[in-house]
């Protein structure tokens, strides 16, 4: 799908600058210069390229937003699965206290959590991921509540195997249908929200080149005129958001075709 | 089960929820590294004394439990805490950002509700055609955009097309000298018969509220779409169009209001996205809004703020869901167990 | 001969997908005269939803109707443009479907429902279009206290006499029902057929096709009785013919497939073998790969459409000159 052209195009560039040796952090005297032949898109106010910074960016927001993925798929899954298997108080316990995080829009939780533990990959990582583990948390409880009564779990147990194995070996791939359309969307939202904390001052440290902290940092130059600074970085967002987004979404097709299957009696 | 009986239910739910919700606030901010003491006091080089005192005042040498029981009663009375940056009772600062981001919301949302209906549904009566395509596009790509960049864009457009129309701020200081009555402006201009000040206040709102409506309206275009197109499919449509109705009827007095309960419960539930989404449009037009105060906040290490209004956005944001669960309730005749 | 009311002609509607193509129906015909109920049997995917469907234009997206001919009341359907098969929907001809539980708008009551069916074709005021559809609730003995009730408020039962009743809303000529009891149990079943016997005795009138896999449900009410099988006729008789003496092959097993409670104890059989693949249907004799009979011309030739005995015809080469029952089907044949 268009989807996966573009974000094989994305990550396209992203290895090419890194082999092609392009220096984000490189400064020269030309502050704050327009596009030209010899930067091609422009310089930002220490002189740095923004072809440079912006390709190279590219590598911190994809990996921060998918460590992100990760970890809220991790931890979303395996708290889902616990709690869904066991049931009872428990259960009850932690779904009110995922209902809560539910609530709160991630990036907020995002921010909120960023303002604590301070700017870093892993940090960044972290905060954003916590906004999503309910999304994968209720996935995971819902498919575990809806297989666990059924025969063959029983007999599985009867077998003899541990907890264990009988969540993760025989219950949990179930779920992995619903998750990876979800895990991919999210993969265009992470980039959004990193971009967002990066915009705040929350993100990644000075000087790593990263999308939303350079766009950020060129608004005090756009009443002088300098307009790409703020323009490119964004630019990347877009483009790469919308490649995982059309490829979420053309998984979600392929799984729900799957799924439910209509019967049509001619 | 009555309505009335469901809608006290629903609202003795809402306690537990909250609790829970100020609960995840607090242990955040409590359990996470960094200590607000010394983020308070900063480079100032302080002694040992000074911080032991700090910390005393602020509450933070008592067991942890007992801190989250004098919060939780604490927020029962209506108070907040203190801002140690501002030196003001956090409740204030709330109240003086509050009418800023009701005024941008508000009219985000006057710009986005219709725009995404009409798109959604036109869209989703050409279903198929190169209109139905291009909006489903627009919408997608739209959605992609982040609501900061494109606040940017237009800020930028402003300035190398010079456009008259400002591109920070709530009102121009040398032109709006209007008594702030509620604190929305457009309100507030109206009140005082300032012909000036309205136009002044209108002309501030157009590229938030063209920013943050628009973001808005690429996500209702979708969910309205994709609602109309599913209901289309069922049965009683075919049934309806079999006995005879006319395309257009079967459309406006079958399809639509089946579509419109859970567009309507989505939007409801857009309340979060709405609250992210002017924090940063709030930030990139120094709009001074409950947004703006939370980066503020954030970035002066002012943590009570911080906490504040975070368990503001996580109030409002369950009083949202409340509403969309009782408005559900009274047009669907179907809820009612 | 009775004048016709409906009448089919070689009927083919296919649905086209992208990557085959569906002969639903494939060369039906048949007629159905005023105030007669015609019975459509056939298993799950034999194409008999889809006749009833295409009588009234309206196949479901990918079906398009290939040829044929239907004449209702002397005009040809498929040559009406939109407005005025409009108007013959419901007024003419109405439809009688199996879910009654999606068949209604959730949001309105029921009574508006069935209002509404008389609104949209005849210019009444909305008083006397809700007198009607509450005359209508009586007809179909239901409470007048559920006339405001919401769909979810209804039993299957209810909502399937609510379906008749609001297909009853414009005095149609003809009402086909597709599969109408199979989603309700026994009990209610026999309600409902009760009560479907009652409208064809009170309204003189009234046409039914009644399509069904359920052939006990199909002969207690049916005049006559149309076999189909993968898009194809296999036998057309009067009930009584058609049960006692089954001349298709098909029509035999399918006749032994319902328990006769009186009749003597036999061992419940069943057709052996699947339905055929409609994409691509077998050659000859859409029947041949399941049939006890069939023979070599069978899997080569279509068989052709004949009187066997006195309105009763047959597609079967066993009843052709050459075949081995061209004298008459041997009693009990094993």
């Amino acid at each position: 799908m268009a989807g996966t052209v573009i974000v094989v195009a994305v990550l396209t560039l992203d290895v090419y600058a890194h082999v092609g040796g392009l220096d984000p952090l490189a400064t020269t005297y030309q502050y704050l210069s327009p596009p030209d032949l010899a930067h091609v898109l422009g310089t930002d106010q220490l002189g740095r390229d923004l072809l440079a910074r912006v390709s190279i960016g590219t590598t911190f927001s994809l990996l921060v937003a998918f460590i992100s993925v990760i970890i809220s798929v991790g931890v979303g899954c395996i708290i889902g699965a616990i709690s869904g298997f066991f049931g009872g108080k428990i259960d009850r316990a932690i779904s009110l206290a995922f209902d809560a995080l539910y609530a709160l829009p991630p990036l907020i939780i995002a921010i909120l959590i960023a303002a604590m533990i301070g700017a870093g990959i892993v940090n960044t990582g972290v905060a954003i991921a916590v906004g999503y583990m309910p999304q994968y948390f209720r996935i995971v409880r819902g498919i575990i509540f809806s297989i666990k009564e059924r025969p063959f779990i029983e007999s599985t147990r009867a077998i003899g195997a541990g907890y264990f194995s009988l969540i993760f070996r025989h219950m949990m791939p179930y779920a992995i249908p619903s998750i990876i359309a979800l895990m991919t969307l999210n993969m265009g939202s992470g980039i959004v929200d990193v971009s967002g904390l990066g915009f705040l001052g929350l993100g990644l440290p000075p000087p790593t080149p990263e999308w939303g902290t350079d766009l950020g940092r060129g608004r005090d130059f756009i009443t002088s005129g300098a307009w790409w600074p703020s323009t490119f970085p964004g630019l990347m967002i877009v483009i790469s958001v919308l490649g995982f987004t059309l490829v979420g979404e053309g998984l979600d097709e392929v799984f729900r075709a799957t799924s439910t299957r209509q019967k049509e009696k001619f | 089960m009555r309505l009335r009986t469901f809608i006290l239910l629903r609202l003795l739910l809402m306690i537990p929820m909250i609790l829970m919700l100020v609960t995840v606030v607090f242990a955040i901010m409590r359990i996470l590294p960094g200590d607000p003491v010394l983020a308070v006091l900063g480079s100032r080089a302080a002694t040992e004394e000074q911080i032991e005192a700090l910390r005393h005042q602020l509450g933070l040498d008592k067991p942890l439990y007992l801190q989250y029981v004098d919060y939780v009663f604490g927020l029962f009375r209506g108070d907040f805490g203190y801002s140690m940056v501002r030196m003001d009772p956090v409740t204030t600062e709330l109240a003086i950002h509050l009418p800023a981001t009701i005024e941008l919301t508000f009219w985000s949302m006057l710009l986005a509700v219709p725009l995404g209906l009409y798109l959604g549904v036109f869209a989703a009566r050409k279903g198929g055609g190169k209109m139905d395509a291009s909006i489903r596009i627009g919408a997608l790509v739209r959605w992609c955009v982040p609501v900061f960049w494109f606040g940017l864009v237009l800020q930028i457009l402003v300035v190398q097309f010079g456009l008259p129309l400002p591109i920070a701020g709530q009102a121009n200081p040398r032109i709006t000298t209007v008594h702030e009555v509620t604190g929305l402006y457009v309100i507030d201009s109206i009140l005082a018969g300032d012909p000036r000040a309205l136009a002044d206040a209108f002309l501030h709102l157009v590229l938030p509220v063209a920013t943050l409506g628009t973001t808005m309206a690429a996500s209702i275009t979708k969910i309205a779409r994709t609602n109309v197109v599913d209901v289309l499919g069922e049965e009683y449509i075919k049934v309806a169009s079999l006995k005879g109705c006319s395309d257009d009827r079967v459309f406006q007095k079958h399809a639509l209001p089946n579509a419109l309960i859970p567009i309507l419960t989505y939007t409801g539930l857009q309340v979060a996205v709405l609250l992210q989404g002017a924090i940063l449009t709030e930030t990139v037009f120094s709009w001074p809004g409950l947004g703006r105060l939370l980066v503020d906040a954030v970035s002066h290490r002012d943590f009570n703020l911080i906490q504040g209004c975070v368990v503001l956005f996580a109030l409002v944001v369950s009083i949202a869901n409340l509403i969309v669960d009782i408005s559900y309730a009274i047009v669907d005749p179907r809820v009612r167990f | 001969m009775v004048e016709s009311l409906l009448d089919v002609k070689d009927l083919r509607a296919y649905y086209y997908v992208p990557s085959f193509t569906v002969k639903a129906i494939d060369g039906i015909s048949f007629g159905i005269s005023e105030a007669e109920a015609l019975g459509i049997i056939g298993e799950s995917g034999s194409g008999k939803s889809t006749i009833g469907w295409a009588v009234l234009r309206a196949l479901p997206n990918p079906g398009k109707i290939v040829s044929g001919e239907i004449s209702f009341g002397g005009r040809n359907l498929l040559e009406l443009d939109r407005e005025e098969m409009r108007k013959i929907r419901w007024k003419e001809i109405a439809m009688v479907t199996q879910s009654a539980m999606s068949s209604f708008d959730p949001l309105m009551r029921i009574g508006d429902q069935i209002a509404e069916a008389v609104t949209v074709h005849e210019d009444i005021t909305q008083e006397h279009a809700i007198e009607r559809a509450k005359g209508l609730f009586k007809e179909v003995s239901l409470e007048p206290s559920r006339f405001k009730s919401y769909p979810h408020e209804l039993s299957g039962g209810m909502r399937q006499r609510a379906m008749i009743a609001m297909a009853l809303a414009c005095k149609p000529k003809l009402v086909i029902a597709d599969e109408p009891t199979t989603a309700l149990d026994v009990i209610v079943q026999a309600q409902i057929l009760r009560l479907m016997d009652n409208l064809k005795s009170e309204l003189k009138s009234l046409s039914i096709m009644f399509i069904s896999h359920d052939l006990s449900v199909v002969a207690g009410i049916s005049d006559k009785i149309l076999v189909v099988y993968g898009g194809k006729m296999m036998e057309y008789g009067a009930t009584n013919e058609i049960i006692k003496n089954p001349l298709h092959p098909y029509s035999i097993d399918f006749v032994n497939a319902f328990p006769n409670i009186e009749g003597t104890k036999m061992l419940f059989e069943s057709i052996p073998g699947d339905p055929p693949d409609m994409r691509d249907p077998p050659n000859g004799c859409v029947f041949h790969p399941r049939c006890k009979y069939a023979w070599g011309k069978c899997k080569e030739v279509v068989p052709s459409w004949r009187e066997v005995e006195k309105d009763h015809f047959v597609a079967c080469h066993l009843y052709e000159v050459g075949g081995a029952w061209e004298h008459g089907r041997p009693h009990n044949p094993s």
